[in-house]
């Protein structure tokens, strides 16, 4: 089926688009709304070149109300200009998000695909570094995640070390908003990310890594 | 204990959705578990329990395939149907399906000779529900009835997805089927 996965650069996504690929669809475009005023290294890395996919965008006025109408004007565009039968998401635990794309979805006919839906997050991260993904953490949100954790890979000790913090309510894949990832490689990526230049912004107890720039590398 | 977990999906990509949670909660709740595609199970023979799984909205392929699973309506083990399975459960005892759209959740109300809780909150993502037929009807939102049992039967189906808000539901009744 010719679909569109629903893009944030995080491991979520990623991993929906890997599986997606994995499952023999063909995958159109990459979808994103972007926010108008994005602190947002997501967004201003330059990440089109990454999955030798295209990437669609859609900019958002940044208000809460208007989220939904923002998300159906980026899947009318992809079903317009790539012909899209359906979408498939990132998507694990949030009834909220999962929600509201079933309502946009199921209002322009397009099929929705969740695949790491109540998938268990202690299996989700190790699979992650299984299949050879390279995560950084840039986002922080939660108190037991301190400033040391902005630009922190998800190798094995660090996985580990958010599984064990599940005992203290942090949902260890930051189902929560624990934390925000940023994907430097995947299966079947043709290029690899290198972060070279970079700030941590850490205040009362959250923060984010602000990505300034990047370079390329062969996988 | 076995269960065979049915899956309705046309499409792989769905299983992982809306087959896999419903495998994780029949291995927690103490079954061994195996998994048919609809079309290719002819029976059960073997198993205890047999679960129906939901497909993705868009997703009436299951509808081309009910003369395969006809020999579900004399199956003796435990039968629950999610979804889309509900809707097969209930089209094998003469229900008709009718155009019904729900997504989000949803609060149910159960009857009062249930074994389910007076009231709760569940996740529903359907575009057709069930009416008529030899069926029992346990539990309904607002709009159409959620929770059905065959009478005579160890036969369930649950309109709404339990695995997504209410897993606890499917352990007690595959608990309870013991």
């Amino acid at each position: 089926m010719r679909l569109g996965v629903l893009f944030s650069g995080g491991k979520d996504s990623c991993m929906a688009l890997h599986l997606t690929r994995e499952t023999g669809h063909d995958i159109a475009c990459l979808l994103t709304v972007l926010p108008r005023n994005p602190e947002s290294f997501l967004f201003h890395t330059p990440n089109i070149d990454w999955t030798a996919v295209p990437h669609l965008t859609v900019e958002s006025d940044g208000k809460k109300e208007s989220e939904v109408e923002d998300l159906r004007r980026l899947l009318a565009l992809a079903q317009e200009r790539f012909g899209i039968k359906g979408v498939a998401t990132g998507a694990i635990e949030s009834v909220y998000q999962a929600e509201r794309i079933q309502r946009v979805c199921a209002a322009l006919g397009l099929w929705v695909f969740n695949p790491l839906w109540k998938r268990d997050q202690t299996e989700h991260l190790r699979e992650l570094l299984t299949l050879g993904f390279e995560v950084l953490v840039v986002g922080v949100f939660a108190e037991h995640l301190d400033e040391d954790w902005l630009g922190r890979r998800l190798d094995s000790p660090a996985i580990e070390e958010l599984i064990s913090l599940a005992r203290k309510g942090i949902q260890p894949a930051g189902e929560g908003g624990e934390l925000e990832t940023f994907v430097l490689f995947a299966p079947g990526w043709r290029q690899r990310i290198q972060v070279t230049d970079c700030l941590p912004e850490f205040s009362l107890g959250s923060g984010i890594l602000a990505i300034h720039s990047v370079r390329r590398l062969p996988p | 204990m076995k269960a065979l977990v049915i899956s309705l999906c046309s499409e792989l990509l769905s299983e992982m959705e809306f087959v896999t949670p419903l495998v994780r909660i029949a291995r927690h709740s103490g079954y061994l578990v195996q998994l048919g595609r609809v079309g290719e199970v002819t029976h059960a023979r073997g198993f205890d329990a047999v679960l129906l799984s939901g497909t993705a909205l868009q997703d009436f392929g299951y509808l081309d395939q009910m003369g395969t699973l006809s020999w579900l309506r004399d199956f003796p083990g435990k039968v629950l149907g999610v979804c889309a399975g509900m809707q097969v459960l209930a089209l094998l005892h003469g229900a008709e399906l009718f155009d019904c759209e729900e997504i989000g959740m949803t609060e149910i109300h159960s009857e009062s000779a249930s074994p389910l809780p007076e009231r709760f909150e569940v996740y529903a993502l359907h575009r057709k529900a069930v009416r008529g037929g030899k069926l029992e009807v346990l539990g309904s939102s607002a709009r159409c009835a959620q929770v059905v049992k065959v009478p005579g039967m160890e036969h369930f189906g649950m309109l709404f997805h339990p695995e997504v808000r209410n897993p606890e539901l499917v352990s007690a009744l595959l608990g309870r089927l013991k």
